[in-house]
């Protein structure tokens, strides 16, 4: 039997109804139909599908949609848009940090919530902050880059 | 206006960074539902019985299908001995021999918990050397001389019945070579290698989605390698004439080598047609790293004869690829792998025997590298075994081993573009070599390794592409080239600017389609800069020809008097005598006025022939469509006491031919080498004595995390451009080689550390113990 969840995902609120043992990441996904929201794992390691809970990172997949309940969610298409990126998006195109981009929602959302709350990260910083992230092309080394090259900017 | 050759911001980053970028698991369709697969527990059985009753009559439930809906063909690359759906048999854990499509996942999830299957359980065969005996224990395809065959074994009195692939190389005098090398006071070295079990693991799983359309057109959306390939394999298993299927490529999160076919995305169709709805189709993890295709094992036993100034003078092996069920994407494995031998070398003799045989485990597939990352941990650890027992240094004597332009190497092609000398001295600086490793304080070691790598591009092979001119004198590239995370549509859009003169944004690509884009092989074995940036190169020509012959009336000039450049076309010598590339397009049908030939489509077909080897010599005239080059080094740290590999240092030095897109090349450098890290140092599928692989997840198997690699300030990516004859503007494929010379760079270094040598992948923490533990045992180093 489905549940009525209501989210506010991007500054904009939805009322949904889900299967209490969907996820925080079908809810985004199949519920709202927010795609960059990426899945690759389904048990937490990967981090493709990272999203911000109210300024925190959450592995959507390792969260019940129905316990995210009356939250605020950023996705990544609410870090910036194709007109206006978010300068961290613009990085990571510059530095080379987007391969086949599958993983690149989900890094992009940990490096915002890096900056967020240091945003003067050493690269120990940022590969503490990527532990969490897989990229099977390996653009770790870009994407430290990308990070490095706005820290200190007003994100 | 130069474009290529500047690093051109990739032409999706866009909708990749803003999360736009559609891939396969994100295509939804109105009435869609969802498939699942049931999949056999044993490793070998016979199917006694299906029962899929109890699944048809669930809630939600709207299509059941086996082998029995399907028609009764297998399937395959170049051998033919796989159904869809298993028959009568199944010959891995995992093996799909039902499959359903419901509402949800989650019902067709547990509609496949009750399909009932009756299965006879079978002794199954794991040990590679037991299955390629002439009596082995078990033979796994009892009909394979009936199986349809495309390509031939080397001949032998009696075929040993699991072997699927056989070939030789014979060239020169072998036993003289050891001779030589025994009388002369030179040196014989033999050894045993061996590498792991390795998965792509893409970051997308293996999924595809697939529509019926009521004349009877199948379409399917698939993020893999080659739509062609993937049409071809659908029509073949369908049995459909291929113009009745589609097959459309979104996004792909990553392939390197595993999404060459679509099995899975043939089952979806056949139970969307049964079902008459949309169904899709997404692996779980579990599925996609244990019933998918990985880089099965190599066994390599190598024999080399060296003279005593450390001049090889012959080699010998015997491989086996350590084959799965079936015989897979990998079926040219053995022959492929064989190129590496003599790689870059000088080798007057060498014999070869290499096999691949089937067991009851996964099947071998593509993995970057193609046979040649395999290869090389036996051949470049061999030359660092020579090296020491020569007393010469590893830089030196691969140095005075090396082939010259134009030499004929052991398998007659004559080198071209050789830029290995170049690739190992720039990479060796870079590590500077000649300072060794600083002491550390024990239980901690440091050392450098270094290591030289061949990737060739094979052939016969060919990709079309179509160039269209709009009004607006932008242009649009259609192309059956998939960009797979490496940046192909970035590098034919750069292509198609720098050929027009025109702004990168002035470029459009039309992505894989097979109802749209023309035929293109498979973006594989670093072919697409190469094949597709040659096709791309000539569409541009017929498309300006036309242009050129548009414009020579209103110019009253000759075509071939006019140049295209930046949207103008203008007359050799006079400049001024020009006219806009939009002046064509005036057509003015309703003013009465007869419309121009404004339809201009270049088209252009670029294709490398080659000559079969011999598959009892391995010789000919040309295996393939370009060798590329490459060397890698490694500084590690080792720890004595817990076995743990730190990579301190890490250089990669290329030869691209052209650095078509500089941060590009960078990018192939430093992902290439994450990849070849994981597979040195830590990934390895596990299995259990019934076959069943014991960490199919990405918490257990495990890739490369940013921990595992070095500081940025310790990477180092070296682009080396020695122009090829036929690459657009002189350019090679970077994907591949990148990860071939990694790991015995990094088995080198572990020797130059502590002393042990490590002879079976992946270098692993509880290896590296044992192999210290044992040489403080015996109070000398281990091997060599």
């Amino acid at each position: 039997m489905k549940y009525p969840l209501s989210l506010t995902v991007n500054d904009e609120n939805y009322d949904i109804l889900v299967e209490p043992y969907h996820t925080l990441m079908e809810a985004i996904r199949d519920g709202i139909g927010l795609t960059g929201t990426k899945c690759a794992c389904e048990d937490g390691r990967c981090g493709t599908c990272t999203v911000m809970i109210e300024g925190r990172l959450v592995k959507s997949c390792l969260m019940l949609g129905l316990q995210a309940n009356g939250k605020s969610v950023l996705t990544i298409e609410g870090m910036g848009s194709p007109d206006e990126l978010h300068p961290l998006q613009a990085a990571f195109l510059e530095h080379g940090a987007v391969q086949c981009g599958y993983c690149t929602p989900g890094m992009l959302l940990t490096a915002k919530q890096l900056l967020d709350e240091n945003p003067n990260p050493t690269e120990e910083d940022i590969r503490s902050a990527f532990v969490g992230n897989l990229c099977r092309c390996g653009v770790y080394t870009h994407a430290t880059e990308a990070v490095l090259s706005i820290a200190g900017e007003e994100a | 206006m130069n474009v290529v050759g500047t690093s051109a911001k990739r032409i999706d980053g866009i909708e990749k960074v803003t999360g736009t970028a559609q891939f396969t698991t994100d295509i939804v369709l109105p009435r869609m539902i969802h498939a699942k697969l049931k999949r056999s527990p044993y490793a070998h059985a016979k199917i006694l019985r299906i029962d899929t009753s109890k699944a048809e009559q669930m809630a939600g439930v709207r299509a059941v299908i086996t082998a029995a809906d399907l028609p009764d063909v297998r399937l395959g690359i170049l051998t033919l001995d796989e159904h869809l759906l298993a028959h009568d048999k199944t010959r891995l854990v995992g093996e799909p021999v039902a499959a359903v499509a419901a509402d949800t996942p989650e019902v067709a999830r547990a509609a496949c918990e009750q399909i009932e299957v009756e299965y006879e359980e079978l002794p199954p065969l794991f040990d590679p050397e037991e299955a390629i005996r002439l009596d082995p224990p078990v033979v796994l395809h009892e009909a394979y001389e009936e199986y349809e065959k495309l390509l031939e074994l080397a001949e032998m009195d009696k075929r040993p019945p699991n072997l699927w692939q056989a070939y030789r190389i014979r060239h020169g005098d072998i036993d003289a070579a050891f001779k030589k090398a025994e009388d002369e006071g030179g040196h014989i070295i033999e050894n045993r290698y061996a590498t792991g079990y390795v998965h792509t693991a893409c970051m997308e799983p293996h999924g595809a989605v697939a529509q019926w359309s009521s004349d009877g057109t199948l379409t399917l959306w698939a993020g893999g390698q080659s739509p062609y390939i993937a049409r071809d394999g659908l029509a073949k298993a369908l049995d459909l004439s291929p113009s009745k299927v589609r097959v459309i490529v979104p996004f792909v999160g990553g392939a390197f080598g595993g999404k060459l076919t679509v099995k899975e995305g043939a089952i979806a169709a056949a139970l969307a047609r049964k079902a008459r709805r949309p169904v899709k189709i997404i692996l779980t993890r579990a599925e996609d790293l244990s019933a998918t295709a990985a880089r099965t094992p190599f066994i390599f036993d190598i024999k080399d004869a060296v003279t005593r100034d450390g001049l090889l003078i012959g080699r010998k092996v015997t491989s086996i690829l350590w084959g799965g069920g079936y015989s897979g994407e990998g079926i040219l494995k053995p022959i492929f792998s064989t190129h590496l031998y003599p790689g870059s070398y000088r080798l007057a003799a060498l014999w070869v025997d290499s096999y691949g045989v089937y067991t009851n485990r996964v099947s071998g597939g593509a993995l970057r590298g193609y046979g040649c990352a395999e290869s090389a941990w036996a051949v470049e650890t061999q030359m660092d075994i020579i090296a020491r027992k020569c007393d010469l240094d590893a830089v030196e004597l691969r140095i005075n081993n090396l082939l010259t332009e134009g030499e004929r190497t052991a398998i007659t092609m004559p080198a071209h573009a050789f830029s290995a000398h170049e690739c190992l001295t720039k990479c060796a600086d870079a590590i500077e070599w000649e300072t060794p490793s600083e002491s550390l304080e024990h239980p901690w070691y440091r050392g450098k390794g270094i290591a030289l790598g061949n990737k060739y591009s094979f052939a016969p092979t060919a990709s079309s592409t179509e160039l269209k001119v709009h009004e607006d004198a932008s242009c649009e590239l259609r192309t059956s080239a998939v960009d797979l995370g490496q940046g192909a549509y970035t590098i034919l859009t750069q292509i198609v600017a720098d050929e027009f003169g025109i702004e990168i944004e002035k470029v459009k690509l039309v992505t894989p389609d097979t109802a749209i884009t023309p035929f293109d092989h498979v973006a594989g074995s670093s072919r697409q800069t190469f094949h597709t940036g040659n096709a791309t190169r000539m569409a541009c020509d017929d498309a300006k020809r036309q242009i050129r012959e548009l414009a020579a009336p209103k110019l009253e000039a000759d075509p071939d008097d006019l140049t295209v450049s930046g949207g103008r076309i203008s007359v050799k010598g006079s400049p001024e005598r020009a006219i806009e590339v939009e002046d064509l397009f005036v057509v003015e049908m309703l003013a009465g006025k007869r419309p121009a030939d404004v339809e201009v489509i270049g088209k252009a077909t670029w294709e490398v022939t080659a000559s079969p080897h011999d598959p009892n010599t391995g010789q000919g005239e040309q295996p393939m469509a370009y060798m590329g080059h490459g060397a890698q080094a490694a500084e590690v740290e080792v720890n004595v006491e817990t076995g743990q590999v730190r990579i301190r240092k890490f250089v990669s030095a290329i030869d691209v031919g052209k650095a078509m897109n500089p941060q590009g090349v960078e990018m192939q450098n430093y992902g290439g080498g994450c990849m070849g890290i994981g597979i040195a140092l830590h990934e390895d599928m596990c299995f259990d004595a019934s076959g069943e692989m014991t960490n199919a997840s990405l918490m257990d198997y495990k890739i490369p995390s940013i921990a595992e690699m070095p500081l940025k300030e310790y990477m180092e990516s070296i682009i080396v451009e020695v122009p090829h004859q036929h690459g657009p503007y002189g350019a090679k494929g970077a994907g591949e080689i990148v990860v071939v010379p990694t790991s015995p760079a990094i088995g080198n270094a572990i020797y130059d550390a502590i002393g042990v040598r490590i002879w079976d992948q992946p270098l692993t923490p509880e290896k590296v113990v044992k192999a210290w533990k044992e040489k403080k045992a015996s109070g000398n180093g281990s091997g060599s």
